[in-house]
């Protein structure tokens, strides 16, 4: 994002800006719900100096992301652009990962599992039919089978959560 | 030094008969493919097999279960080299070299290294052990809070090394991670940072955090690639035994990560710390500390010999102390339960013999490391072929049901989901993920330890004088922080003669 600030421009890196906002953002909520509970030395001996040390340098960092530069053509990208698959990819998987974990106590480890590995490796670029059907049943039904004959705590699947 | 009489009789009980040896096999198996799991731990194989264990005889459940410890050390380095994935908290320094060896074909020479590195750090661990088991469970007892405090602060020195291409967003990294990882309940009793969630009491779970954070993160980054390595090179046992020989030319790394790694052992946590200065101390004295993170052999032969070596440091305090260091030997000590023994001073009086079979028991099963090591790793060293289409869903989903596992609740796997999205943005924005990790590890460990120190002097300092142990911790870390600045003034200096003779 870029804006004029009389004869200079101002070239703000939205993202990384927002990014380390609410990183030191956590931060600074964090020293207050902790002074909030106790306000004693003992509580804070680590926090207090740490949350200090973190506004200090998101000061620093932000000469970084916030610019003022006389030749905006000059200015380079901060980072290297995502491509519109790639972006799709990460986002997509990320996305797949986060319903992944929110649907594996409601439907079950197994068929959660299965749906998951299908969309992933199809999102990922797999098309060969028999590996997107094949490759997520056999490796969903192993994985699921195998954990519950090792771990001592209940690994449901989806026969056990039908009401 | 060697006590004979038990000693004899300890080469006795495990020379007359087959059977403490029968475990041996399947124990370092057990361990290897607990730790090739994302997400499980040692803790957990060890539970799995503890109703086993009344149907053994002492000695027979104690060599079964270091079998498992032994080789779950190693274990962790697979996925830590194959898939950026530390194990456990003690091969997050492995990730640091280990992986960028894999990206660059270098699979099956990271291997041989770790393997190496392992077997040589557990040998010279169980030989200390072997003649100062009990001068070195004394000194444990009489490491209190404050040693632990400068253990601690050294590892946290090393979020300096990791600050990538800017330091200010390394250290913000790395104090971040430690405010997140003091969340929960204090050691005072205090709530702080939940936001009223119950499954935060405990705190952030660093199991799944870690895996999310490294290897989820690490994944996402790799969507655009068809394999993890563009030139995974000719997979060959050759190849794997080439590098573990040549882990030989590195024998200061070696030493000197066994030592820190059989010391720092015997403190409560230590293992998760031994790996991060074991590589911290390594990269720090090195003449081009520039090379470590870019895939030198050197990072990963110092995490994992750090790792392994804090084995026989955790155990001796185990048989000495009675007194477990981490989770996989508090499980070690409900098998003391089982078969009506107490760990402690007590035990280490009444059965050195017992002690001194654990300790040959070991240095034995290191040896056999070597060949379940050499074919566990060829065989794991393929997953670098797979392509990563394939690679992506199914490790996270085995790293989400494994932290599942961890505690029977959907905690693991939220805070694994959570992490991963974290760990990407910290990557896509430059900030050193192994920063954050580090404080994320030793945050509890640094403050406790610190509020503890402050309880003991009321903010004295000259409480770090009156204790030895600490002044000579305190002396080795600021020489450890200052002597790199000194090396480089002084090649500075032998520089600029040159330049100048050169004009």
């Amino acid at each position: 994002m870029r804006f004029k600030a009389g004869t200079r421009t101002v070239a703000v890196d939205l993202p990384h800006f927002l990014f380390l906002t609410a990183l030191v953002g956590f931060c600074v909520w964090y020293f207050f719900d902790a002074y909030t509970v106790s306000d004693t030395l003992e509580n804070l001996l680590l926090i207090e100096p740490a949350v200090v040390a973190a506004v200090i340098l998101y000061f620093v960092i932000l000469r970084d992301v916030i610019r003022v530069v006389p030749d905006p053509a000059a200015l380079a990208a901060p980072r290297p652009p995502l491509s519109p698959l790639v972006r799709l990819r990460i986002f997509g998987g990320m996305a797949l990962l986060i319903a992944y974990v929110a649907s594996m106590g409601v439907i079950g480890f197994d068929l959660a599992t299965v749906l998951y590995v299908a969309a992933t490796l199809a999102l990922l670029g797999e098309r060969r039919p028999t590996v997107l059907v094949a490759l997520p049943l056999i490796f969903g039904g192993l994985v699921v089978y195998a954990f519950r004959q090792m771990v001592t705590v209940p690994v449901p699947t989806l026969l056990e959560l039908l009401p | 030094m060697i006590d004979l009489a038990p000693f004899l009789d300890a080469v006795h009980m495990l020379s007359s008969s087959w059977e403490p040896w029968l475990i041996v096999f399947p124990g370092l198996l057990i361990g290897l493919l607990f730790h090739a799991i994302p997400g499980l731990t040692t803790s957990i194989a060890i539970a799995l097999f503890l109703p086993i264990l009344p149907y053994m005889s002492f000695l027979q459940s104690l060599v079964f279960m270091t079998a498992m410890y032994t080789g779950s050390l190693f274990g962790v380095a697979i996925p830590a080299i194959l898939l950026n994935i530390p194990g456990s908290a003690a091969a997050v320094a492995t990730t640091f070299d280990g992986f960028p060896m894999a990206q660059q074909g270098k699979q099956a020479e990271a291997l041989g290294y770790a393997l190496a590195a392992s077997v040589v750090g557990q040998g010279i661990a169980y030989i200390i052990l072997l003649f100062l088991v009990q001068p070195i469970g004394e000194l444990a007892i009489k490491l209190g809070p404050p040693e632990m405090f400068i253990v601690a602060l050294w590892g946290l020195s090393m979020i300096a090394g990791l600050r990538g291409r800017y330091v200010s967003r390394g250290l913000l990294a790395g104090l971040f991670g430690l405010l997140l990882g003091t969340i929960g309940f204090s050691d005072r009793g205090s709530i702080r940072g939940t936001m009223g969630i119950e499954a935060l009491l405990d705190g952030i779970p660093t199991i799944p955090a870690v895996v999310g954070m490294f290897a989820a993160a690490e994944l996402f980054g790799l969507v655009k690639s068809e394999y993890i390595s563009a030139d995974p090179g000719k997979i060959s046992l050759r190849r794997i035994v080439g590098a573990a020989i040549d882990t030989l030319r590195y024998p200061v790394v070696l030493i000197r990560g066994s030592l820190l790694g059989a010391v720092i052992g015997t403190l409560p946590g230590g293992h998760a710390v031994a790996n991060l200065l074991s590589y911290s101390e390594a990269r720090r004295t090195a003449k081009d500390p520039e090379a470590f993170g870019t895939g030198d052999p050197r990072g990963v032969i110092a995490a994992e010999a750090g790792n392994a070596s804090s084995e026989g440091g955790s155990i001796a305090t185990l048989l000495a102390l009675g007194i477990p260091t981490g989770g996989a030997t508090a499980i070690m000590l409900v098998a003391f339960d089982m078969h009506n023994i107490t760990g402690g001073p007590q035990f280490m009086h009444d059965h050195k013999d017992l002690v001194y079979a654990v300790i040959l028991s070991n240095l034995a099963q290191i040896l056999f490391l070597i060949p379940v090591g050499l074919a566990f790793t060829f065989a794991a060293s393929y997953v670098i072929r797979i392509p990563l289409r394939v690679i992506i869903p199914t490790v996270l989903s085995l790293a989400v049901i494994g932290s599942y596992a961890l505690n029977g609740n959907l905690a693991g796997p939220i805070t694994l989901a959570v992490f991963a999205v974290l760990g990407w943005l910290l990557q896509r924005f430059e900030y050193p993920v192994a920063a954050a990790v580090v404080g994320l590890l030793l945050a509890k460990l640094t403050e406790g330890a610190m509020m503890r120190t402050y309880q003991m002097s009321g903010g004295d300092p000259r409480l770090f004088i009156e204790r030895p142990a600490a002044g000579v911790l305190l002396l080795v870390l600021v020489a450890s922080l200052v002597w790199p600045a000194v090396k480089s003034w002084r090649r500075r200096g032998t520089q600029r003669p040159a330049a100048t003779l050169g004009h």
